[in-house]
C-alpha cells in the first residue's frame, strides 16, 4: 500500500520508490489501548499507518486532550522527537488494533539528502502539515462550538467514520453531549 | 415532464458516470482500488461491485421490458409513488445512510480490475437502453423491485433509480479516492 501511494506521487521515479521502501524496516503492531509513544519518551521513527486508528493527545492533569488523529495512509510521528530528538510531550495511542511501518530518522535524513525528489516530497508534506496546523489554530480561536464542528466536517468528513465520537469531541474542545446535540 | 428531455438528462448523466470511472478509477492500481477507509467502509471496487449487482438485475429486466414495444410512446412521464420514494432514498444528496441488503453488500470481497470493466460495460448497455426507451411508454409499470418482486416500478422510475443510485456510489468512491494519499499527522 505504501508502495502504491508513493507511485502516485508524480515526481517520484520507480528507482526512488525502490530505494525508499526497504528503509521502512520497523513493523509495529499495536492492540487497542497500546501506545506508539508515551509522554517523556524519545521516538526516532516516522510511521506509516497500514491499518487501524490512533489518537494523539496531550496528557494534562485534568483531561487527555486530543490534538490529532492517524488512520490508514497517514504518516505519523511525534514531531519534536523525530526531528530534534526531544522527549515527546504528546502520547500516541491505538484506538483499535493497528499495524504500522516505521523508518528511522537516520535513514530518512540520509535519503532526503541523497535524493532531491524526496527533499521535495518532504517539503510538500511539511507545507501541508503547517497549513493544517494553522487551520487547527483557527478552530481553537473560535468560541462557537457549531463553527468548530462545521470546519472539521468540511475538511475531514471521513474522521466521523473512523474515530469514536468522544475523541472527536475532545479534539473540538466540547463535551460529547454538546457534539451529539449539534449533530 | 417531457419524456424526451427526461431521457436525454439520464443519458447525459450516464455518460458522465462512464467518463468519471474510466478517468479517475480505471488507472489506479489494485492496492488503491481495494483500499477500505475503515472496516465497514467500502473500497472503490466494492462500491462498483455493489452497483454491478444492481445492474445485472435491472439491465436484464429493462432489456426484457423494452423488447416488447408499446403501442405508442408516451409524450409525458410522471413518477409513480413508489418510484419517487425509491429515487429519493438513493439520491446522492440524501446523506442518510441506507441499510444494504446482504446479497447486495460486497463488503470484504477481494475484487479486481474486472469489476471496473464490468461497470463500464453496464453503462454502455444502459445508454443503448435509454435510446430504445425513446420508443416506449415510460409510465408502464413493468419492472419488479429487486428485493420485493410483488411491487413494480415503471420504466421511467427504474431508469432514473439506476442512474441516481449509481451517482450516489460513484460519489462515495470519489470520496475514498480523496483519501488515497499520504497525509502527515504531527
Amino acid at each position: 500500500m505504501l508502495a502504491a501511494l508513493l507511485r502516485q506521487v508524480p515526481f517520484l521515479t520507480e528507482e526512488d520508490v525502490a530505494a525508499f521502501l526497504p528503509l521502512w524496516r520497523r513493523a509495529t503492531s499495536l492492540k487497542r489501548g497500546e501506545f506508539l509513544i508515551q509522554a517523556g519518551q524519545v521516538e526516532h521513527h516516522l510511521y506509516f499507518v497500514r491499518e487501524g486508528a490512533l489518537r494523539i493527545y496531550y496528557p494534562s492533569r485534568a483531561e487527555e486532550i486530543c490534538v490529532g488523529f492517524a488512520y490508514g495512509n497517514t504518516l505519523v510521528c511525534s514531531f519534536p522527537s523525530f526531528v530534534a530528538g526531544q522527549p515527546s510531550e504528546y502520547c500516541i495511542q491505538a484506538l483499535r488494533k493497528s499495524e504500522l511501518l516505521g523508518i528511522s530518522r537516520a535513514d530518512f535524513s540520509a535519503i532526503v539528502e541523497a535524493r532531491p525528489n524526496f527533499a521535495r516530497f518532504w517539503r510538500l508534506e511539511l507545507e501541508r502539515a503547517v497549513m493544517g496546523r494553522i487551520e487547527r489554530e483557527i478552530d481553537l480561536l473560535l468560541p462557537e462550538p457549531e463553527r468548530r464542528l462545521q470546519r472539521l466536517l468540511t475538511r475531514s468528513p471521513h474522521l466521523f467514520q473512523l474515530i469514536p465520537k468522544k475523541y472527536i469531541a475532545s479534539y473540538l474542545r466540547m463535551t460529547p453531549e454538546t457534539l451529539s446535540r449539534l449533530r | 415532464m417531457d419524456a424526451t428531455t427526461f431521457l436525454q438528462n439520464l443519458q447525459h448523466r450516464t455518460q458522465q458516470l462512464r467518463a468519471t470511472v474510466s478517468t479517475d478509477f480505471a488507472p489506479l492500481e489494485p492496492a488503491l482500488l481495494n483500499f477500505k477507509p475503515g472496516p465497514d467502509s467500502w473500497s472503490i471496487l466494492e462500491c462498483l461491485e455493489h452497483l454491478n449487482r444492481y445492474s445485472r438485475y435491472y439491465n436484464a429486466r429493462l432489456t426484457r421490458a423494452l423488447a416488447s414495444p408499446a403501442a405508442r410512446p408516451a409524450q409525458e412521464f410522471s413518477y409513480s409513488w413508489l418510484g419517487r420514494k425509491s429515487i429519493e432514498a438513493v439520491r446522492p444528496e440524501n446523506r442518510k445512510p441506507q441499510k444494504t441488503l446482504g446479497r447486495m453488500n460486497p463488503n470484504h470481497s477481494q475484487l479486481t480490475k474486472a469489476t471496473v470493466e464490468e461497470f463500464l460495460q453496464h453503462q454502455t448497455e444502459l445508454l443503448a437502453l435509454l435510446i430504445q426507451a425513446q420508443a416506449a411508454d415510460l409510465n408502464r409499470k413493468s419492472i419488479p423491485v429487486e428485493f420485493f418482486r410483488l411491487l413494480r416500478l415503471s420504466l421511467g422510475d427504474t431508469l432514473e433509480f439506476v442512474v441516481a443510485h449509481q451517482e450516489r456510489h460513484v460519489q462515495q468512491a470519489e470520496r475514498v479516492r480523496q483519501q488515497l494519499r499520504l497525509e502527515l499527522s504531527v
